[in-house]
């Protein structure tokens, strides 16, 4: 019997690194995280985020290394978070947090969805190429603004009015 | 004879205080280390507003400037043809924001990761699959517990430890990581972008 459980338990392994393998892609070939972090464009960290990151990987803190520790965390956490993730949904434990926490956690996974749309959209160069065609050179925000709502107008149709 | 005075612009550069040189912008190497530095001290900008902003400046100023004071020098180029410098104001609202923003970022990478990875697995049916595994290597209906699935979340741990270079299972070397390559791609991107818009606005100090 041990054999057959040595091999399940082995594909199951090998299953889970290919698809980390192929999530890690995805994430870098999107490049949300670069793009959120960029927001705050100046990389100057509070220095404790910057002492957390070289605490956690003893890594250096000076000049551009700073924004090399943030991006390691960053890293760390979506690790994390992919761990806890598909332990969460594979045997579906009980939290207990509430409405609050049901509220925080897909409010926050809404915003992880919209960015991965955004980002999918910039790697595609959807918005270059549409303001070429529809020759809107200005207002383009505009145009982004109003496919965000559509999103949302979407996303409410689709859990009350469609009910799929 | 003058001297030849090597510039190196560089791409872009973060700054805390308000005063800008050409020593920011560019690295100066002169045989004359008194004219290197000298060269080095000349005012480019100051930005004056009380927030974050961030400023081009095209070679071209940064020639004029040296000219002004070095009539005769002979000016070697290298690097970038503009230079974008960010300012970067550190007010304690500015710092306590920027904490708040790190937060929430760090959290979307958390939270949002979870979210995603679960909605991978409803997407695929991966307990289904995996409780139709465990049956197909042991005969046995696994129920909603299967070894199957301790072993999967602890590979997808360690694949992602290891794609990442991370700590435990990668080598712990200097090597950049993928996110840190594609930050540095991204600020390129950005620079570039940054750099062509403020030429296009005629925001781009220059020398006309």
């Amino acid at each position: 019997m041990w054999i057959r459980y040595t091999a399940l338990i082995l594909i199951a392994f090998v299953a889970g690194i290919s698809i980390a393998g192929a999530f890690v892609a995805f994430i870098t070939l999107i490049g949300i995280l670069p793009a959120l972090a960029r927001q705050e464009r100046f990389f100057a960290y509070p220095s404790v985020v910057l002492r957390m990151g070289a605490w956690l990987f003893g890594r250096e803190t000076e000049g551009a290394g700073s924004m090399a520790n943030v991006m390691y965390l960053y890293e760390s956490l979506i690790i994390a978070g992919v761990f806890l993730g598909t332990l969460c949904s594979l045997f579906e434990p009980t939290l207990h947090l509430g409405y609050g926490g049901l509220t925080v956690f897909t409010f926050l996974g809404g915003m992880y969805t919209g960015c991965l749309v955004g980002a999918l959209e910039e790697t595609l160069n959807v918005y270059p190429i549409v303001s070429r065609r529809t020759k809107i050179r200005h207002g383009m925000g505009y145009v982004l603004t109003a496919a965000a709502a559509g999103k949302c107008v979407g996303s409410i149709l689709y859990f009350f009015v469609l009910k799929l | 004879m003058a001297d030849s005075l090597y510039v190196w612009v560089k791409q872009s550069e973060c700054i805390s205080t308000p005063a800008v040189y050409v020593g920011t912008v560019a690295r100066v190497y002169c045989s004359d280390k008194g004219i290197q530095d000298k060269i080095k001290s000349i005012p480019v900008y100051f930005f004056s507003e009380r927030e974050n902003a961030g400023m081009t400046f095209s070679v071209l100023y940064i020639i004029s400037l040296i000219q002004t004071e070095y009539p005769d020098i002979e000016i070697e180029l290298l690097g970038e043809t503009s230079c974008i410098v960010y300012y970067n104001c550190l007010t304690p609202k500015g710092r306590l924001m920027q904490l708040l923003y790190f937060i929430l970022v760090a959290l979307i990478a958390l939270l949002g990761a979870a979210y995603s990875i679960m909605a991978y697995n409803t997407d695929t049916g991966m307990t289904e699959l995996l409780q139709a595994l465990h049956k197909m290597f042991t005969g046995r209906e696994s129920g909603d517990f299967s070894v199957g699935m301790v072993s999967y979340s602890i590979g997808l741990l360690f694949g992602m430890l290891l794609f990442f270079n991370h700590g435990i299972v990668g080598r712990k070397n200097k090597e950049p990581t993928p996110l840190q390559v594609q930050m540095r791609e991204y600020e390129e991107e950005v620079n570039t972008a940054a750099m062509m818009d403020a030429a296009r606005k005629g925001t781009m100090r220059d020398v006309d």
